[in-house]
């Protein structure tokens, strides 16, 4: 049982290293490397059409505010299509929806009032409806600014690109400790992570919000599995998959709602975690198998789709820690370098290690926030046993065969300019 | 417990904390909490400089009325000098520091030196004068050896001689004449056009006259006609007189040979050799250098690109761009 | 690329051809850190790994003065300690070895009902969760570690080899620390004067916590027994010097950010 529990801290260690690795190795991409640059330069006399999808849900306090934006936005009318697609909503959503409708020739919006909920749904039917090249997608509490959308489509110009993803801003950072958090979270997840993994030619994600994607392979790939709670991820790999790449715009930045209570942030952690177990589970093997990605590229891809299946290891390897150290048997260097990288490995999806997000608040020009950093060891505790949960509940859905239902995260301010 | 414990417990428990304090007066005093600035009515302005130092100077000018010249100061990035005139005239060898407008034309002698300048009429600026910033509503006409500091912009055309540096930004609302070795960063016109009759031709190896696939890349032979996209992770070379009807993008270098048109994009992540005659009516995008050929021509008057090196690039002899050319390392004539 | 925005005055035309150029701020997404230049980087290298060198010479001195304060503050407490001889990596320590309070099977029971009755006690009152995680994970480990001395009767690591086990671990983080920090540094462009002094401020700072941990540790582990030891050890060992390395670069990376936001001229792109 001793040699038992060694050899799985050893692994456990192992691959915690590798993760830290990693996260070094895009530390140093974004900060010290060429970076590679995106196409928000790119000035077109002719844009591609653009079919711009809102999923809403009782989105009443939102609508406004983001159909507001769009149409502010920088791009020809005679191009663009707004669908907003109210959800099922049981409150004023569908009135104002409609008197934008009434207003606005090419604003298109779609009402589900049959079939089920969720956005992968939701974003099924705007697919279908949709006539247009490219499909921007934004959640209902966004605030794009007037030229993202034209930064968004110019990915488009590249042939190998299948979607793009835009950089997320959180617009209430400062209401409580969790949103200053996130916020940093957030900062190192897009400036360093998604950047340095657009340098490096591996596999920035799609995050299904401030990003598109072309309409003609959404539906070529069967648009969005309903049964996915992460149908973003789940997009990402499809794509990567079977050939195409995901662009990373940094330079467009979008400010979007963050969670401002821990117990709204464990239930969208949690099926985050879920979310992204279950395209592990469907996308590994493919993955390993694609012709079209090179080794690292794989292996890229294998460490992304095991991030939220980490935290269950690390607790299971921090575990056994603790019984070899009950038992007296414990070595010191696992000691060492569980204490070392319990915080220098975190790699939940768009959260990134300690000093990734110190470099993304230097690179920020952001000061005082910095001096939080200590304070994320909580939150990766946090973190690890919520993201541990999601795990479990994947677990569970995949042995007993579970329906998945879709949840809204909990709005609890307005995003304005 | 004796003194020596509890001094231990006390400095331990401080040297346990003290690294979290910094965090602490920051979460009970904020003083950086402000979410990330976005700017939310930014849009790409190929003619922005231009357009923003027009609309910083109209207060101003409006209220010098017509009591000419008149002096003052304004604030820009800080207080400058401000000055408008009806026209302006800068002798050979004079200098004129801080803002000044000319109600009219100016005139630039030859060796001048002036700070930022805006003309309603025209401008004709002589041989090795310096200007920070040039926005004029008529055409602009650039002798050789000048230097622009920052940017110029005219609501109209600009003619540049020889050996011009061109600052930052060029942009004009008509077309842009560049003669040899000029220099630049970013280029706005409609089209831009090069003189450069001493520019040698870019070297283009010749290539096989079949369709060649290997480790490196793919060629492809002359008068090949493609209706698709095209992705090659490789090199590609593209055979004179094809035509492509898609996208092109190649993960190593592109050559394209003299005569080929492509309607759509082309992007690279090497260097991309664009050889005499060619025609390309989508965007260009090289994350290195980009060379254009003598006669090549990209865009056209109805649908303005942009041609993006993050290199350097390089315009031979009466190339033609109708939209944006951008190279972050420094783009050249000739 | 010298920034004319930044000098002083209005510009006059007749001012070095230098200050007619002028840097126009790109945008935060272009942006990257200046490369330190080749020489900077030999320095900073040469001096991690001088650190790291004197660290290793200075390892066992500072292990020793470490043992020697911990035994006066465990003797001048009246319990009676003694360091002892011990050989690690060629280094020779002298881990502290004195008493540990017996485990007393009516007191674990105890301990382990009471962990227990403070995690429903915190799931009732629901403080942060953050907080609420890293309490409930302590007692978490309080009641494992009843339960093996229950069941057991004796704990895997008696005073003795908690306490090597605790010297050599700080050792190996001494050890460690200057390349973990002087890599992490490099990664900034700090002067090469900038990264010697983070280092060793991370060194003596660490040195410091570690001996007065170990005085306090030897401490409880006399006065409580083995119950919490492995508390002490998972939770407020390594894992704190690490939370404080980053306490104490993220001070440096505020300095560092300031600086580069009065002098934008400094950046790098793309």
């Amino acid at each position: 049982m001793v040699v038992t529990l060694k050899i799985w801290v050893i692994v456990v260690v192992i691959i915690m290293i590798v993760y830290a690795v990693r996260h070094a190795i895009f530390t140093l991409s974004r900060l010290a490397w060429r970076q590679r640059p995106y196409y928000q330069d790119i000035v077109d006399g002719r844009m591609p059409s653009l079919s711009v999808l809102i999923p809403m849900h009782n989105e009443a306090v939102v609508a406004s505010s983001i159909l507001d934006a769009i149409l502010a936005c920088d791009y020809p009318n005679e191009k663009l299509e707004v669908i907003p697609i109210d959800d099922h909503s049981t409150d004023g959503t569908a009135a104002i929806l409609q008197r934008y409708a009434a207003a606005h020739e090419h604003v298109r919006p779609l009402y589900r009032e049959n079939g089920s909920r969720g956005k992968s749904n939701a974003l099924n039917a705007g697919l279908a409806a949709a006539v247009n090249d490219v499909v921007i997608v934004f959640d209902a509490d966004y605030l794009p600014a007037r030229g993202l959308l034209r930064q968004l489509a110019n990915a488009f110009v590249d042939p190998e690109v299948g979607a793009v993803m835009g950089r997320v801003v959180p617009f209430n950072c400062d209401r409580t400790f969790l949103t200053r958090m996130l916020a940093m979270e957030r900062t190192g997840g897009y400036q360093v992570d998604q950047q340095a993994r657009y340098n490096l030619d591996l596999l920035p994600q799609y995050g299904g919000t401030v990003g598109g994607f072309r309409r003609d392979i959404a539906l070529l790939l069967d648009g969005f599995d309903p049964n996915q709670l992460a149908e973003d991820t789940d997009l990402t790999f499809k794509l990567f998959v079977r050939g195409w790449r995901v662009a990373y715009a940094n330079r467009a930045e979008c400010y979007e709602q963050v969670p401002e209570s821990w117990a709204t942030r464990f239930r969208q952690l949690r099926r985050w975690s879920r979310g992204h177990n279950h395209v592990l589970v469907r996308h590994a093997l493919p993955l390993m198998r694609s012709e079209f990605l090179n080794l690292t590229q794989k292996l890229e891809g294998l460490l992304l789709l095991l991030v939220y299946a980490m935290p269950l290891l690390l607790l299971s390897g921090f575990a056994a820690n603790a019984a070899l150290f009950l038992m007296g048997a414990m070595p010191i260097w696992s000691a060492v370098w569980i204490g070392v990288f319990v915080v220098a490995y975190n790699a939940f999806g768009n959260f990134a290690p300690v000093y990734e997000i110190g470099a993304a608040e230097v690179l920020d020009g952001m000061q005082q926030r910095i001096y939080l950093l200590p304070y994320l060891f909580f939150v990766y505790i946090y973190n690890t046993w919520t993201t541990a949960t999601g795990f479990i509940d994947a677990l569970g859905d995949i042995v007993r065969r579970r329906a998945l239902t879709w949840e809204k995260t909990e709005r609890t301010a307005t995003v304005s300019s | 417990m004796n003194d020596i414990l509890i001094v231990a417990m006390v400095v331990t428990c401080v040297l346990a904390v003290m690294p979290f304090v910094p965090g602490a007066l920051e979460l009970a005093r904020p003083r950086d909490d402000q979410r990330l600035e976005i700017e939310q009515g930014y849009v790409r302005d190929p003619r922005f400089f231009g357009r923003s130092f027009r609309h910083k100077l109209a207060p101003a000018i409006a209220h010098a009325g017509s009591a000419l010249p008149y002096r003052s100061s304004i604030q820009l990035h800080r207080p400058e000098r401000f000055e408008v005139r009806r026209d302006l005239f800068v002798p050979a060898g004079g200098s004129i520091g801080g803002v000044v407008v000319a109600l009219g034309d100016a005139d630039v002698g030859r060796g001048a030196k002036v700070g930022d300048c805006y003309a309603t009429g025209g401008v004709t600026v002589t041989d090795r004068a310096t200007l920070r910033a040039l926005a004029c509503d008529g055409f602009a006409t650039l002798g050789q050896d000048v230097r622009i500091g920052r940017w110029i912009d005219a609501a109209q055309d600009i003619l540049v001689g020889e050996r011009c540096d061109l600052g930052q930004s060029l942009s004009a609302g008509g077309n842009v004449r560049l003669r040899e070795h000029c220099t630049f960063r970013r280029l706005w016109g409609r089209p831009i056009e090069t003189e450069a009759p001493h520019a040698a031709a870019p070297i283009t190896p010749t290539i096989e006259d079949v369709v060649v696939f290997g480790a490196k890349g793919l060629s492809l032979p002359r008068n090949t006609v493609l209706d698709q996209d095209l992705v090659v992770r490789g090199a590609l070379q593209i055979g004179a007189n094809s035509v492509i009807r898609g996208d092109i993008k190649a993960h190593k270098s592109i050559i394209i040979q003299p005569g080929v048109r492509i309607e759509g994009n082309v992007v690279t992540r090497g260097d991309l050799t664009i050889a005499g005659d060619v025609e390309i009516m989508g965007n260009i995008f090289s994350e290195r250098d980009i060379s254009i050929g003598s006669r090549s021509r990209i865009g056209s008057a109805d649908a303005y690109k942009s041609v993006y090196a993050a290199g350097s690039a390089r315009l031979r002899d009466r190339v033609t761009v109708f939209g944006w050319i951008i190279a972050e390392v420094g783009g050249s004539v000739g | 690329m010298k920034s004319a925005v930044d000098s002083p005055g209005p510009l006059t035309p007749d001012a070095p051809a230098d200050q007619i150029r002028s840097f126009i701020l790109p945008h935060r997404s272009y942006r990257r850190l200046p490369v330190r230049g080749f020489r900077s980087r030999i320095a900073s290298t040469l001096v991690v790994i001088l650190i790291e060198v004197a660290a290793i010479f200075l390892v066992t001195p500072m292990a020793g003065a470490a043992s020697r304060f911990v035994l006066r503050a465990l003797n001048g407490s009246g319990m009676p300690a003694e360091a002892v001889p011990d050989a690690y990596l060629g280094f020779t320590l002298h881990p502290v070895l004195s008493g540990m309070a017996p485990a007393a099977y009516q007191s674990l029971a105890l301990c382990l009902v009471l962990a227990i009755v403070a995690i429903i006690v915190l799931s009732l009152l629901r403080p942060a969760l953050p907080l609420r995680y890293f309490l409930i994970s302590n007692l978490v480990m309080v009641i494992a570690s009843a339960a093996y001395l229950i069941v057991v009767g004796h704990p895997g690591y008696d005073q003795w080899q908690f306490s090597r086990l605790y010297l050599t671990t700080v050792v190996t983080v001494w050890l460690v620390l200057p390349v973990v920090v002087g890599l992490s540094c490099m990664l900034f462009p700090f002067t090469t004067l900038e990264t010697a002094f983070i280092i060793l401020i991370a060194l003596v700072y660490d040195v410091l916590l570690s001996t007065g941990r170990y005085a306090i540790f030897l401490w409880l582990l006399a006065k409580t027994g083995p119950l919490l030891m492995p508390n002490l050890y998972l939770f407020f060992g390594p894992l704190l010097d690490f939370a404080l390395v980053v306490g104490l670069f993220s001070i440096a990376l505020v300095r560092l950010s300031a600086k580069l936001v009065r002098h934008t001229e400094d950046w790098a792109w793309l």
